[in-house]
């Protein structure tokens, strides 16, 4: 049985990532925040009993499934904005996302050529992870940057080992194409050492 | 394979980046939800049953078989009542019959019974 100071541990070493993880999928921060605090708090009361290193499987499957509630909450919703704004009533729905947009000026002291392409970078990156596929993002980033082994990424998603490796390998190169059409694709492949 | 993996790493590091620069408020609200779900866990260990040894056992047992036991207790009573009233009815019958039988006529068929009549003469 986890203890509450493992909990904390856990939760403050994945917090971070698994909001920007949510905010990837569902591309709304305020929502992000709430789906993580509701998978938190999900962990914490239903799975106290379970030793910790359950916890990153465990939590994975269950902001998947907070992810996918929240969506059919929004499906629900979209019915009830499509039957409005066809009756004239108007909502503003920013549905268009441009990456570069939400590129973060607000950080720019000392503000060097290098900062901007810094963050021109991470920005074609997130949009690049935001526009794949839900199924290859869960797994590239459950795989890669929680670290999760095949099995274990298997169990969270529900799916074959076999699947997880097709995914992981399709988001691979799917980002790998986007990057390349933005011309960042060899710099990255440098940086790792590739020879792509 | 290897180069795939390569490059997601080089994916993650940017990535990670992404996360050392969150908004302070995110950081605030990460902060309070894990206050939250650690407050949220102490309560649910302190629901749990306290106590070692069997009883924590027993009362962990009957939590999580709750429905079941009730039921199977349920029966058992309606069997037990069944039972006992079978057997304090069924010895009143029988004091009954006892009575009856030594209240009633001998039937005629009784005195035609060759060792009925030798054991009445001897009386």
């Amino acid at each position: 049985m986890a203890s509450t100071q493992e909990l904390s541990n856990f939760l403050a070493q994945i917090e971070r990532r698994a909001f920007k993880q949510t905010a990837y999928a569902v591309r709304d921060d305020h929502a992000a925040m709430d789906i993580v605090q509701d998978a938190m708090l999900k962990l914490a009361e239903k799975y106290a009993a379970r030793p910790v290193e359950e916890y990153p499987m465990l939590f994975q499957r269950i902001l998947q499934n907070t992810m996918k509630d929240y969506w059919r909450r929004q499906k629900v919703r979209g019915i009830w904005t499509t039957l409005l704004s066809s009756l004239g009533v108007s909502q503003h729905d920013d549905e268009e996302h441009d990456p570069l947009e939400t590129m973060a000026s607000d950080h720019d002291h000392g503000n060097p050529e290098l900062q901007y392409e810094q963050q021109e970078t991470i920005a074609i990156i997130e949009a690049a992870i935001k526009n794949l596929p839900t199924r290859q993002r869960e797994a590239f980033i459950m795989r890669y940057w929680e670290d999760m082994d095949v099995a274990e990424t298997a169990a969270a998603m529900g799916c074959s080992e076999g699947s997880v490796k097709t995914h992981c390998s399709r988001a691979v190169h799917a980002l790998a194409a986007t990057l390349e059409k933005y011309g960042f694709a060899k710099e990255v492949l440098d940086r790792a050492g590739g020879e792509r | 394979m290897n180069h795939e993996r390569q490059f997601a790493k080089e994916i993650v590091r940017r990535l990670d980046e992404t996360t050392e620069n969150l908004a302070p408020e995110v950081v605030e609200r990460l902060v309070e939800a894990r206050r939250q779900a650690v407050l949220r866990m102490a309560a649910a260990h302190s629901q749990q049953p306290q106590g070692g040894g069997l009883m924590a056992l027993l009362g962990s047992y009957f939590l999580q078989h709750q429905r079941s036991l009730s039921l199977a207790a349920l029966i058992a009573a309606v069997l037990f009542t069944f039972v006992v009233t079978q057997q304090l009815t069924g010895h009143g019958h029988g004091e009954h019959g006892d009575a009856f039988l030594l209240a009633s006529e001998l039937p005629p068929e009784a005195y035609l019974d060759p060792g009925f009549y030798s054991w009445l003469k001897q009386q």
